[in-house]
């Protein structure tokens, strides 16, 4: 009973109990105490009478007088506690004798020596007197016992009180410091044990075993507390691993009941996991002739008889071989399909197997591309081959085989057992090829020719690869063979017309060449052509223009009306013809390149009055007003002469289509170029006429046209010389009926422009 | 009465030139080649020489060279180009020329011309 009671009990009695025997003992030695000083006291009490009596008697012992003695004696009465004092003489004769009580008879003296002597409730003294008398004094102990008996209930009380209170403060303070905190932790721990609560601490404070027990615990605790998150976060983990896992994952017992069934194993399947959980596999899902065709071939392999049961998927498991196999799942809804199923043991902290895991991956698209792909190499056009470096096929298809002349990718696999050799024309062309596929793991479109069953021979382009294992070390190669032969032979006839074709060229380009240099021939004849058209045609002319003009001046005689009417008319076309032949001069030798530039430094202004001197005769006559609006002092750096050939020719124009009016020459510089315009008060231009304004012989459908005049290539030259020579630019802005403005835009500096590289400066005199 | 030393290969030429200057009061003397008229013009001591470039025998600006090294640049030559081409003129500048005409010859205007070179005042202004 005790044993079961609460620490709080026990220490309760422990203390009660300690208490007990300290009171026992405190008055046990008391006790004694109290025994064992009994003599000293009572020696104490007594040997003072004794020694008064003794010196008070001397005379009356010595005279044996009695009464004396007896008055001595009855002195002792002051002390209630003597009963008896007697003095005894030498002979044992009584001299004298006190009894503070009774009569009581006296004894004789006793021989014992001189000293006290305790008896039951008395004490006896005995001392010797002068000339051999004796004192014998007796004193009651009752007195002294009771003296004894009131200090031992007085210890007693005291005693008891003293025990008492420190008792229960002793309860107190173990209350407080040991057994309020044990039982705290006591109730904490039942708490965390029935509730699974860790997160209860207790209250620990002190450096005492209590404390560090309490800290300890806490400690504890907390440790307890983490291990219980990472525990519910990898149980979390896991189970958001099956949930979601692509894998069937079906857990067993060792004796192949289903304990768990993962999500992706109910969709695999079509069962829920509690339809399963809890049976025996292989049950539903598995083929039955299947598994027993497995157990015979695990017998077989393993030499002991498999029972085709779930023995077939742990067996090998048990010898610590893997287990990974493919087998048709029966679906709940009874379709079948492939799947790769891998078992795993689960092993116990000393090795033996707790339950095993099966993995089941779906293998039914994988099944589908390896029949796409096995369709594919089967039905391929082109060959497709695995062979070893070494020259061996690994695998052929039937395309390869046929190609090569043999009636199956086997018949071909069996009789070529050295590629390098039975099949390669040029064996050489595969150590190549060896070579590529170490260097650069491809080959790609690789022509050689190969070798048919039959000896003939047949061209191939071959593309492919080698097959790597992890440390890239080839483990095979693979490509395709496709068969060239065709190609090779239109190749060759494509050669050989190119060759052909190669001759006609080099044999056209000869004749090209001889054209060319004849046709150089005679460009230079038509430059000289041209140049003596120059001159020859211009001789006659000159003739014809110079006597008639001195004719026409009256330098041979007067003329009549008439007459100087047809020569001014004779003058004039021969003027005309003139300036057309120039013209013509001018531009067939800026088309063919050989115009040359003279530039120079001149003042502009001095330019244009020049021109503006050509034509004043013509405006006079019609009366039109000439404006000039030029800089001061403009000079500019260009190919002077063209330029004034081609003022001239603006000029003249504006005065030929310009009735009444005036006629503005303005010239303004702006950042290295010149804008020289003329601008006129005539007819204008036609928009539509516009884009043939700089073409030959585009003599505008004017009404004025009759009248007009000219050779018809003026503004054609003009924008020749202008692009070619002066190397700027023309514009025209115009409207019908309103009068024009031409504008030259030209570089100030011949010198600041880049020069084009086919035309020639300098050099180049009379044609 | 000045005289002028025509070198001109073209009888048409020569003629006119000749004719103009007659009939403006000058005496004229013609010369078909260029030895012939480098020939003459150390002779006749010409007040003026008028040259046409283009010779058959000789270039005008040889001519031209050999009577100014012979004669100085006393005697004014004034070139006849058949075509001005550009770059003539500098060229003939260059060579030594007093003036040049173009061809055609234009009578209303080559008297001035020439009288303008030879430095003679202009006795009237027709055109």
């Amino acid at each position: 009973m005790f044993w079961r009671r609460g620490i709080r009990y026990k220490l309760a009695i422990a203390l009660w109990g300690v208490a007990i025997i300290a009171f026992a003992a405190a008055g046990l030695a008391l006790v004694l105490f109290e025994n064992l000083t009994l003599e000293r006291r009572v020696g104490q009490i007594m040997e003072p009478y004794a020694q008064l009596v003794s010196v008070g008697t001397e005379a009356a012992v010595a005279f044996e007088d009695p009464g004396r003695a007896q008055e001595i004696l009855n002195t002792l009465r002051t002390n209630p506690q003597l009963s008896k004092a007697e003095i005894f003489l030498r002979d044992g004769r009584l001299l004298a004798r006190y009894s503070g009580r009774s009569k009581e008879a006296s004894l004789p003296p006793s021989l014992k020596p001189d000293g006290v002597y305790l008896n039951h409730n008395n004490a006896e003294l005995l001392q010797s007197l002068q000339d051999g008398a004796h004192l014998r004094l007796v004193m009651s102990l009752n007195e002294l016992n009771r003296q004894t008996q009131e200090i031992l209930w007085k210890f007693a009380l005291g005693m008891f009180v003293l025990l008492v209170t420190i008792t229960l403060a002793l309860r107190a303070a173990l209350q407080k410091t040991i057994i309020d905190p044990i039982s705290t932790l006591v109730k904490t721990v039942e708490q965390v044990r029935t509730r699974a609560d860790y997160s209860r601490r207790v209250p620990a404070s002190g450096v005492d075993e209590v404390g560090r027990l309490g800290q300890s615990f806490n400690a504890m605790m907390g440790v307890i507390q983490e291990r219980e998150g990472d525990l519910r976060r990898l149980t979390l983990f896991q189970r958001t691993i099956l949930d979601n896992a692509a894998y069937g994952i079906i857990s067993t017992t060792t004796e192949g009941i289903v304990s768990s069934f993962n999500r992706a194993a109910e969709h695999l399947l079509g069962y829920p996991a509690e339809e399963v959980v809890g049976k025996l596999t292989p049950v539903c899902w598995h083929d039955q002739e299947e598994i027993s065709r497995r157990a015979l071939q695990l017998s077989e392999e393993l030499g002991e008889t498999v029972a085709p049961g779930f023995e077939v998927f742990a067996v090998r498991l048990r010898r610590n071989l893997p287990e990974e196999n493919e087998w048709t799942y029966i679906r709940k809804d009874g379709t079948r399909m492939p799947v790769l199923l891998s078992v795993t043991a689960l092993q116990g902290a000393s090795g033996q197997i707790t339950g095993f895991v099966g993995l089941a991956y779906d293998l039914t698209e994988r099944k589908q591309a390896e029949a796409r792909y096995r369709a594919l190499f089967e039905n391929a056009v082109d060959g497709i081959f695995q062979t070893t470096p070494s020259g061996r096929f690994i695998d052929a298809n039937p395309a390869l085989a046929r190609m090569l002349g043999y009636t199956s990718a086997r018949e071909l696999m069996a009789c070529v057992t050295d590629i390098p050799q039975q099949l390669y024309a040029w064996p050489e062309h595969r150590a190549e090829i060896s070579h590529l596929m170490e260097e650069r793991g491809v080959v790609e479109a690789f022509e050689t020719r190969l070798y048919r069953k039959d000896g003939s021979s047949i061209w191939v382009s071959v593309n492919g690869r080698a097959v790597c294992n992890g440390s890239g070390a080839i483990l095979y190669w693979e490509g395709i063979t496709e068969d060239i032969t065709e190609r090779k032979k239109a190749e060759e006839e494509l050669n050989r017309y190119k060759t052909h074709l190669e001759t006609l060229v080099q044999e056209r380009t000869v004749q090209l060449e001889q054209a060319n240099v004849r046709l150089q021939e005679m460009d230079r004849l038509k430059s000289m052509f041209i140049a003596s058209t120059s001159h020859e045609l211009r001789t006659p002319l000159n003739a014809i223009i110079g006597f008639t003009g001195m004719t026409l001046q009256g330098l041979s005689g007067e003329l009549n009306e008439e007459q100087h009417d047809n020569l001014a008319r004779v003058y004039r076309s021969a003027k005309h013809l003139l300036a057309l032949i120039t013209d013509i001069i001018d531009i067939s030798k800026i088309e063919a390149g050989k115009i040359s530039i003279f530039p120079e430094e001149f003042p502009l202004e001095e330019l244009v009055d020049e021109a503006i001197a050509i034509v004043t005769p013509q405006l006079q006559k019609k009366g039109l007003s000439l404006e000039r609006e030029l800089p001061a002092t403009l000079n500019m750096y260009a190919d002077r002469k063209r330029l004034f050939q081609c003022l001239v020719n603006l000029l003249s124009n504006a005065a030929k289509f310009t009735e009444k009016g005036r006629i503005i020459v303005a010239a303004r510089e702006n950042d290295g170029s010149i804008e020289l315009s003329v601008t006129d008060s005539g007819i204008g231009i036609a928009e539509r006429d516009l884009p043939r304004l700089f073409k030959p012989f585009e003599r505008l459908e004017s009404h004025l046209r009759v009248r007009a005049g000219g050779t018809g290539l003026g503004l054609y030259l003009t924008a020749k010389l202008v692009a070619d020579i002066l190397r700027g630019t023309i514009s025209v802005q115009s409207r019908e009926g309103e009068g024009s403005t031409f504008t030259l835009s030209l570089p100030r500096d011949l010198r600041r422009v880049p020069e084009p590289p086919d035309l020639v400066r300098e050099g180049g005199g009379t044609p | 009465m000045k005289t002028a030393l025509i070198i001109e290969d073209h009888p048409d030429s020569m003629v006119l030139i000749s004719r103009l200057l007659e009939k403006w009061g000058y005496r004229t003397i013609g010369a078909g080649t260029g030895r012939e008229g480098i020939e003459l013009a150390l002779q006749n001591r010409a007040d003026f020489i008028i040259l046409d470039i283009q010779l058959p025998d000789m270039d005008g600006t040889e001519v031209l060279r050999s009577i100014r090294a012979k004669l100085g640049h006393d005697t004014p030559v004034i070139a006849i180009t058949s075509y001005a081409m550009s770059g003539d003129r500098e060229r003939l500048l260059a060579a030594g020329c007093d003036g040049y005409i173009e061809k055609p010859i234009d009578p209303e205007l080559v008297l001035s011309q020439i009288r303008d070179v030879i430095g003679e005042e202009h006795e009237d202004t027709d055109r």
